[in-house]
């Protein structure tokens, strides 16, 4: 069916039914009995519809089956017990503040470099290594340094370097931090212009020639560096052991899953 | 003493005073109800619930047709258990049916064959404006089965009475159509020849 022709027969039908309860106005009036003269289906739907409002009206009334009157304990203000929503109301701010305050610490912590979660040999270790080298001698920075100077070391060096070029190279930290002063390990025997042997600053010029060490010399240094490896690597491995950061990030994501899920549970019972 | 004498008792406090006019509405309020939802127990309980709602918030009536703002208030309790209803799938249109009250026992001096006549017609009807959309059923429950003006229905249903006119026409065709299927159903004054 047209639209128009529906839309004319919803408001012949609409015209009709207040016309029955003479709730028409004059020119509507009008219309419908123009209508009713000269169609003989308007007229029939006329009685229809008259037929179907007085058996509506037939509806039998029933009677109600006890009295709504209202007793006063039910209109009391009962004292508020809470509700198991209600105690679990403290719940959605504390895990919230809890979830923002553990993602703000990974994120932010991540990228200034206060916890480099892949195992950058940390300060200790520098200090532990620089103890265990049998001769070194103090570099530029002094030892009474607020930041201890971080001891820059490939720790998966898995060739050792050539004797005659121990000094290793000064390999970035894992994940690019730089540290604020680093030094390099040089060989007993190796001078560079701090001395003859120790730990060179990187930030100082770097030596222009290195003699060739000796064999006693290089037997004690590659011992050294070995040690100072498995230092190193340990360092590397019980960082990433001991800060257990997916664990953190995954109790952060659980407790915005729990804020989130409270929050959501205790409007909808609200709005119930 | 008039309603609105104890309308303003009611808004004191005075819970006899509203007593008296629950005793007033109770039927007419049951009643929609009960065509709203179909169910005795559903009917009872929302006009409990609408009339505990009416005298909690008496004083925030303001005067015009009481019985438009106090069907509102029922308007708004049916609707709640309709939207309960829905979510707990509680009864089929049959279960709802098999619960009519009008299957009672025929009154004294009605023949049987009157009683059975007049039960069938009511379960039809029953039938009938069950099957129509809410805000349509509503809408000929008021105007049609229990006599309120445009006015009253416009007021309780929150609507114009352009709706109200509009509504109420669709209804009334529906139910004519259904009836028109089935001319087998009604009493020969009623018979629809479309």
């Amino acid at each position: 069916m047209p639209l128009f022709r529906k839309r004319a027969d919803e408001r012949r039908q609409e015209l009709l039914s207040a016309y029955l309860d003479g709730r028409v106005s004059e020119s509507e009036r009008a219309e419908v009995e123009r209508l009713l003269e000269k169609s003989p289906e308007a007229r029939k739907e006329l009685q229809t519809l008259r037929a179907t409002t007085a058996m509506l009206k037939e509806t039998p009334v029933l009677k109600p089956r006890r009295s709504f009157a209202i007793q006063p304990s039910m209109v009391q203000e009962r004292p508020k017990t809470p509700s198991t929503m209600g105690r679990l109301q403290w719940a959605v701010p504390v895990a919230a503040g809890a979830a923002v305050l553990f993602l703000t610490f990974s994120l932010v912590g991540g990228s200034i470099g206060l916890f480099e979660g892949g195992g950058t040999p940390t300060s200790e270790d520098g200090q532990q290594f620089a103890a265990g080298a049998p001769q070194t001698s103090e570099s530029a920075s002094p030892p009474a340094a607020t930041a201890p100077p971080r001891i820059a070391f490939a720790p998966t060096a898995s060739a050792p370097p050539p004797a005659g070029s121990f000094a290793p190279a000064p390999t970035p930290a894992p994940f690019g931090t730089p540290a604020p002063t680093r030094t390099a390990i040089a060989p007993a025997g190796a001078a560079g212009p701090a001395g003859p042997a120790g730990i060179a600053s990187l930030d100082a010029p770097a030596p222009t020639a290195t003699p060739a060490p000796t064999a006693t010399s290089a037997a004690a240094l590659k011992g050294t560096q070995e040690d100072a490896q498995a230092i190193a690597r340990d360092a590397y491995k019980s960082d990433g052991d001991d800060f257990p950061w997916l664990a953190i990030q995954l109790a952060a994501g659980a407790l915005t899953i729990v804020a989130v899920a409270t929050f959501v549970i205790a409007r909808r019972k609200k709005a119930l | 003493m008039d309603e609105q004498q104890l309308i303003e008792r009611s808004r004191g406090g005075d819970l006899d005073a509203f007593n008296r006019i629950v005793e007033l509405y109770q039927t007419q309020v049951y009643n929609l109800a009960y065509r709203m939802l179909g169910s005795q127990a559903a009917a009872e309980d929302a006009s409990q619930e609408a009339f505990i709602s009416a005298y909690k918030h008496i004083r925030s009536y303001r005067g015009g047709s009481f019985k438009g703002w106090l069907f509102r208030i029922v308007t708004n309790a049916c609707y709640d258990q309709l939207r309960s209803k829905k979510r707990a799938a509680e009864t089929s249109l049959q279960e709802r049916l098999d619960d009519d009250p009008s299957w009672q026992p025929a009154s004294p001096g009605e023949s049987p064959e009157e009683a059975a006549l007049t039960s069938e017609l009511s379960r039809e009807i029953s039938k009938a404006v069950s099957s129509l959309p809410e805000d349509q059923r509503l809408v000929l429950v008021m105007a049609n089965i229990q006599g309120f003006s445009y006015e009253e229905v416009a007021e309780a249903t929150s609507s114009s009475l352009g709706t109200v006119k509009s509504r109420l026409s669709r209804a009334r065709a529906k139910v004519r159509d259904y009836f028109s299927s089935r001319p087998e159903l009604l009493p020969a004054k009623f018979r629809l020849e479309v």
